[in-house]
Order: structure tokens, then sequence, then C-alpha cells
């Protein structure tokens, strides 16, 4: 029962995020392309246009062959009964999630690529800036930040009082609060970059740059509540020898955690939304 | 509420922003009490270097334009409106020139005038460090 619902669920993960989410991603790239061209719209396409078509290309190829490679993975477990003796199943499904990650890195380091180009190609002399001062509670309700915090408190807490408050360097409460508080480190980290940071594309409004920060902090926030029960969850199953539950927890905590991220993005930012008359030619900025 | 810096004009970044603020203090687009951004936030969304955000904050705060308050930030001072229209600048221009026009008068040269002036600033500057 647990093995077909883990092979479900795994489904559902190669499924999610190398179909579902890459097909809203490839068909809003080309939207972009079709609706907004680049003899109307020069200052969106600082590369030759056929660049954009070909990692577009290459971007859906990515994808296909990691799907094919996550289905054959499966057929393989379902085949072999994999139980561990050839891995472990919650390590195969994190590392093929590594895998599936990468069109994400693609999609990433192309996007720094393309505005750092914008930036070099912008010729303006103009620059601009809001008066508003912009701090974390104009972009998600503090309740959202104190739910964070609670639930980052409460699994470092639950880590050690299932180790009877005593604290071993090499226990599981330990390795799960470092974890814990690095991550949220990490998050802060990036919060205070998109709060305060340099803005990459020299063309975008402050209004749109505010959607864009709303929506990434907001990802950040839900994904380390996520994180922080995962973790929870994965120091019960071992505290009650719930192993076989693990790779469940583990492929269920993914995809909530992609929902989050990805799935918030694509659904909150509407392109057509977005204010792309500042990349005609003719705009002041 | 925007503001725009040129950064080929000829007229430094800090007093652009300088103006800028002013400005928009006199056309009641930001009022008294109004927090502004941070320095770091405003350097990074103008691409200028955050020492030209922060002379630019100094001197607006000795104007009584803006006011800061320790680590909550600046914000736009109660009486900002009234002291915007004190420009310190025409000012030392006005004063400068009634004395040099004196001093003209008393038969001074201009490069007497000038040598005397370097010597009080920097005797005033060394006294004042």
């Amino acid at each position: 029962m647990i093995e077909t619902m883990f092979y479900i669920l795994f489904l559902s993960q190669i499924l999610l995020f190398s179909v579902y989410f890459p097909n809203k991603i490839y068909q809003r790239m080309r939207y972009v392309i079709t609706n907004y061209p680049c003899n109307q719209y020069p200052k969106l396409y600082p590369q030759p246009i056929e660049n954009y078509h070909r990692f577009h290309g290459k971007y859906r190829l990515a994808n296909w062959v990691i799907t094919a490679a996550g289905l054959v993975t499966l057929t393989l477990s379902i085949v072999f009964n994999n139980k561990g003796e050839f891995i472990e199943p919650q390590v195969l499904v994190w590392l093929f999630f590594m895998v599936q990650f990468m069109p994400v890195m693609m999609i990433e380091f192309s996007e720094y690529s393309q505005f750092k180009m914008m930036r070099t190609a912008d010729r303006s002399s103009v620059r601009s800036a809001t008066l508003s001062p912009r701090s974390i509670a104009s972009f998600i309700a503090p309740k959202w930040l104190y739910v964070a915090l609670l639930t980052l408190l409460i699994a470092i807490v639950y880590g050690f009082y299932l180790e009877d408050f005593t604290i071993n360097i090499e226990g599981s409460a330990v390795y799960a609060a470092g974890i814990l508080l690095f991550l949220n480190t990490f998050f802060a980290g990036l919060i205070y970059w998109q709060l305060y940071g340099k803005k990459l594309n020299p063309h975008l409004t402050e209004a749109d740059r505010q959607k864009l920060i709303s929506v990434a902090i907001q990802s950040l926030v839900f994904v380390s509540i996520s994180a922080s029960i995962f973790l929870m969850v994965s120091l019960s199953i071992k505290e009650y020898q719930l192993h076989s539950l693990a790779p469940l927890a583990m492929t269920i905590y993914l995809q909530v955690i992609a929902l989050f991220s990805l799935g918030n993005s694509i659904g909150s930012i509407k392109v057509d939304e977005l204010n792309f008359d500042l990349y005609k030619k003719e705009s002041l900025l | 509420m925007e503001i725009f810096i040129d950064i080929d004009n000829p007229l430094p970044q800090f007093s652009q922003l300088i103006e800028q603020i002013k400005l928009a203090v006199q056309q009641k687009q930001i009022k008294p009490g109004d927090p502004l951004p941070s320095i770091r936030q405003l350097a990074n969304d103008l691409g200028l270097n955050n020492k030209t955000v922060a002379k630019a904050y100094r001197l607006l705060e000795r104007d009584s334009v803006i006011q800061a308050k320790g680590y909550r930030g600046s914000y736009i001072h109660p009486d900002a409106e009234k002291n915007c229209t004190v420009n310190l600048n025409e000012l030392v221009e006005e004063k400068l020139t009634d004395v040099i026009g004196m001093l003209r008068h008393t038969g001074a040269t201009d490069s007497e005038i000038r040598i005397a002036f370097t010597k009080v600033m920097n005797s005033d500057k060394k006294r004042g460090s």
C-alpha cells in the first residue's frame, strides 16, 4: 500500500516538476516572444532573436529528457521492487529532484545574463527610484512571518525534545536545527537582497518590481514554513521507526515547495499585467 | 512618488537628489512625518554610491528638511515645507558678494582677497578639527 502510494507520488513529482510547470513556463516564454515581438519591443531582446528560440528549444528538450529518465527510473524501481538495496528511495527522490531542478537553474542563469546584457545595452542616462521605503511588511502579512518564526522554533525545540533536551553534536536535533538555521538565514539574505539589492532589470518599473518582490518573499516564507514542518515529520519518522514513510514525506515535501515557489510565481504573475511599454524603442526610460 | 537622476546632468548627483526631494515636499507629494527609503535602498535603485545618497541626506538634515531617527531611518521634518524655501547656497553667495564688494571698495585686489579667503577657510578648518 505504502509502496503503491510512493510510486504514485513519485510519478506525480515527475509530471509536476518536469511536465506541468515546464509546459507553463514554456508557454509563457512563447507568449512573450509572440505578443511582444522584437521589432516593437527591442529593449526586451538584447540578443539576436534566434538565441531565444534556441534557448526555448533547449529548455523543452531538457525537460523531455528528464521526464523520460524519471519514467525509466520509476519503472525500474517498480520492476526490481527497490527497497533500498540499490538506493534508498528517499535519496532517489531527492537526487531526481536535483536533476529536475536543472532546467530551472538554466532559466535563472539565462535571466541573469539577459539582465546583464540589458544593462550594457541601456543607453539612458536617466535613472528612477521610489521615495517610499520598502519593508517586508508591505509584501507579506506579518502573521505569516510570525508563523514562519514559530514553526522554526517549534521544529528546533521538538528536535531537542525527542532527544530529552540533551545536546549531542552528532544527534539529529543539532543536525536539524543547523539545517533549519542555515536555510532560514539564507532565505533572510535573499529577502534582504530582494528588498534592498540592486535592480537587475534596468527597465523594470517600481510597480512591477513590487509585484515580483511580493511573490518572491511569499514563496520564501512558505518554503521556510514547509521546511520546518518537513524536518519535524522527518524527526518523528526516525524517532518512531516509520522508515517506510520517509520516501513519501520526502516527495510530498518536494512537491509542496515546488507549488509554493514555481506554482506561486506562475499563478501570481500574469504576463499581461506587467508593463511592457518600457521595452519599446521610444520609451524614455 | 518617483524621483529621477540624470547622470549626464552637470549638476552633481547629490544636488539633483536634494532638489527633487525638496520639490516633492513643496508639491506636497511627500508630507511631514513620511518615511524616506534607506540610503542603501535609494543608492541601489539609482545605481549611485551610498556616499552620494548619504551626503544628500546629511545636507537635507542640516537644512531641517528631513530628520534621522536612528535605526528607524529618515523621515520628512515637521517644518520641511518652510525649510525647503531656505536656500543656503544662495545665502552664502549673497553674503560673499557683499563682503567681496566691500573689500574691493577698500582697495583690496582680487588676488589678495583670494589668498585671505583661503587662509581664513584653512585656519577655520584646522580649528574645527
